[in-house]
């Protein structure tokens, strides 16, 4: 158990390709650090460069006190999980969780105790006789988890170790990789595309694109407080809703002219954002989350001036709640997800996505109105993307 | 090799192919053990008898009693053997290494192994008897060995290098994180895995020299130093063929290759990784 930290680690390839760049980071003891981007964003090089299967082009890396750039993975001191799962199929379960014991001469007994140990954890006491190729999916990434806790090691490696098992299993597997990691409080960290895994699992998430670290903070915070277009889009589900608007001033107040729509939006906007004032009359990109959309039917009392008009789309009827997509004549903005659908819906239009109670009545093609919680308006610089 | 198909409910026609299939490959093996347990009456004999009416193993005495046969064997043995094992080491370190590391020249490196295949033996038999002659190694087991692994490493490379191309590398990282060095990489984690693939890669090997005529027949003379092909192959004489003889020796030839089958074909199943990764 330790600390570790990544100073300035990059990775570039021969052919000069910067797969992962100047990435810094600070993880505390203890601390469940999920590193969440796009596919092929530099996470997982990122996290191969932390277990010494990838070589770190420039940088420094440090676990406790000990710097680790030049160890062999054996030297490193930290065990990893991997996406799918790579167990040693000769070797039974216990041997299988057994084996990095094996390799430090651990005595009979006392690996015996051990691996008992680590499989009543993860519940495989009964397929400790078992070869791998006898278990199921779940099975195998838990004995790939007890491979890894075994050893009391500094850090935790995982590389996406919940991608290969099916929906249900997931959920399940992500508690308990949860409740293991904070039982041992071995310092982890876990690489993930699954913005959901990112936010339930981790104690800090850090969002990168493009082997660039975006923002580092506690899921709320990002959540809340996304710093650039890219985090604002990529963190949450659905994702924010993000277009190109105007605010203009009005007496006191300022409304944001969205397309054709003009909406009301409280007086003290700009105050709690003051660098919102150069913005004024200039065009800004808005975002707005899915879930602060409610059928204005639904709330009577929201105030007619802060909704916006439209034409339902697409209707997904979930059970708890109902998404309705509808289009909004305002210009999109490309938050620069590669794995994103295409929600451009041409060069005036955007796709928008909101999340209604399931006591909406809004059909396909019904003109409605749509109630926006405008405490919740999220500001971008339409240039830099960053959040004003 | 296992199948999945269900044999209990299958058609008719199905058996009817197996036992044409089977025929074809049944009735020269039947033809050979008939043809060694004749005399020299019935050999002649017309119509040819398909089954001999008083059976005799005198052919198969006579092999070792008028010809020096046990030499034959014992040089096929230890030639063919030796020639095994030092293809299966080099071709399964260089398939491993192959595909494991890059490094320079990696791919022209397995071109050139594979180009090597290219050339007829007949080309290459008389360059090989003035190499042998200058490195004093004619009429010598040890220049068989060395003519043999020169033909069986460069493609027992390649089939090792498709094998090991199989075995996830995941393995051999996990195993490095695991706290294996190289050398215990590849010996505890993935040589054992490798294992089919030795199987199949030594049985090439083994048929491979165990059949070689050609290069026997020049790079020896001595009775000493011959192989079993090359002693068989003696037995057809300028003015009479001892087809009883003849017959007794193929059956002494092809008894090792069955029994070296027997013992490994156990290991020539293709599921050793299941559950190593997700597939």
């Amino acid at each position: 158990m330790a600390t570790a930290t990544l100073d300035g680690i990059s990775k570039i390839y021969d052919n000069g390709f910067r797969a992962v760049d100047e990435l810094s980071l600070d993880l505390e003891d203890g601390e469940f650090l999920v590193l969440v981007g796009p596919s092929g964003c530099g996470k997982s090089t990122a996290l191969r460069m932390i277990a010494g299967l990838e070589e770190i082009s420039s940088g420094e890396l440090r676990v406790g006190e000990r710097v680790l750039n030049e160890l062999a993975p054996k030297d490193r001191d930290v065990a990893m999980v991997f996406q799918n799962y790579a167990l040693y199929p000769q070797m039974t379960v216990g041997q299988n969780i057994g084996f990095p014991l094996k390799l430090r001469k651990v005595g009979k007994q006392d690996l015996d105790d051990q691996v008992r140990r680590a499989a009543s954890i993860l519940e495989l006491m009964e397929q400790l006789d078992k070869k791998p190729g006898q278990l199921s999916g779940g099975q195998r990434q838990r004995v790939a988890m007890g491979r890894a806790i075994v050893r009391r090691p500094s850090l935790f490696l995982m590389d996406e170790p919940l991608s290969n098992l099916d929906a249900k299993l997931r959920v399940q597997m992500r508690a308990d990789i949860a409740s293991i990691q904070k039982e041992l409080g071995v310092t982890t960290f876990y690489v993930t595309h699954d913005q959901v895994e990112a936010m339930t699992m981790g104690h800090r998430v850090a969002v990168i694109k493009d082997g660039v670290l975006q923002q580092v903070a506690a899921p709320e915070a990002l959540y809340a407080r996304p710093e650039n277009v890219f985090v604002a889009a990529f963190i949450g589900s659905p994702s924010m809703n993000l277009c190109e608007a105007t605010l203009v001033r009005v007496g006191a107040g300022f409304r944001l002219m969205l397309g054709d729509q003009t909406l009301a939006v409280p007086d003290d906007i700009v105050d709690r954002r003051p660098a919102l004032s150069t913005y004024v009359g200039e065009p800004i990109v808005v975002g707005f989350r899915p879930e602060h959309l409610e059928d204005a039917a639904l709330v009577p009392d929201h105030p007619l001036a802060r909704t916006l008009e439209a034409t339902v789309g697409v209707r997904e009827a979930l059970g708890a709640e109902t998404l309705i997509h509808f289009p909004l004549s305002a210009a999109p903005v490309d938050s620069g997800d590669p794995d994103a659908l295409d929600k451009l819906g041409g060069d005036e239009t955007s796709q928008c996505t909101a999340r209604f109670g399931p006591a909406t009545r809004a059909r396909v093609g019904d003109r409605i109105r749509i109630a926006l919680d405008t405490e919740h308006l999220h500001f971008f610089d339409r240039k830099t993307h960053l959040a004003v | 090799m296992r199948s999945s198909a269900s044999v209990g409910g299958a058609h008719p026609l199905f058996y009817g192919v197996l036992a044409g299939a089977c025929a074809m490959v049944l009735t020269p093996v039947l033809w050979m053990v008939s043809t060694s347990l004749k005399d020299r009456t019935e050999l002649f004999s017309d119509p040819p008898l398909l089954w001999p009416e008083s059976p005799s193993f005198a052919a198969f005495r006579s092999v070792f009693t008028d010809y020096p046969f046990a030499d034959y064997i014992t040089n096929s043995l230890i030639v063919v053997l030796t020639a095994t094992a030092i293809s299966l080491v080099f071709s399964t370190l260089a398939g491993y290494g192959l595909s494991r590391f890059r490094f320079s020249g990696r791919g022209a490196f397995l071109g050139f192994l594979l180009l090597s295949q290219m050339f007829p033996s007949v080309m290459l038999v008389i360059p090989y008897f003035k190499i042998m002659k200058t490195a004093g190694l004619l009429d010598s087991r040890l220049g068989l060995i060395v003519t043999y692994i020169s033909f069986t490493i460069p493609f027992c490379t390649w089939m090792m290098y498709g094998y090991f191309k199989s075995i996830p590398r995941d393995l051999d990282e996990a195993a490095s994180i695991d706290g294996c060095g190289p050398a215990r990489t590849f010996f505890t984690v993935i040589l054992p895995l490798a294992l089919p693939g030795m199987v199949a890669t030594a049985v090439y090997a083994f048929i491979t020299g165990w059949n070689e005529y050609l290069f026997a027949l020049i790079l020896t003379n001595s009775e000493t130093q011959k192989t079993l092909p090359v002693g068989i192959g003696q037995l057809i004489g300028q003015y009479k063929v001892e087809w009883n003889e003849l017959m007794a020796a193929s059956i002494y030839s092809t008894i090792p290759l069955m029994l070296f089958f027997l013992f490994l074909q156990r290991y020539l199943i293709s599921s050793l990784t299941a559950g190593a990764v997700k597939d």
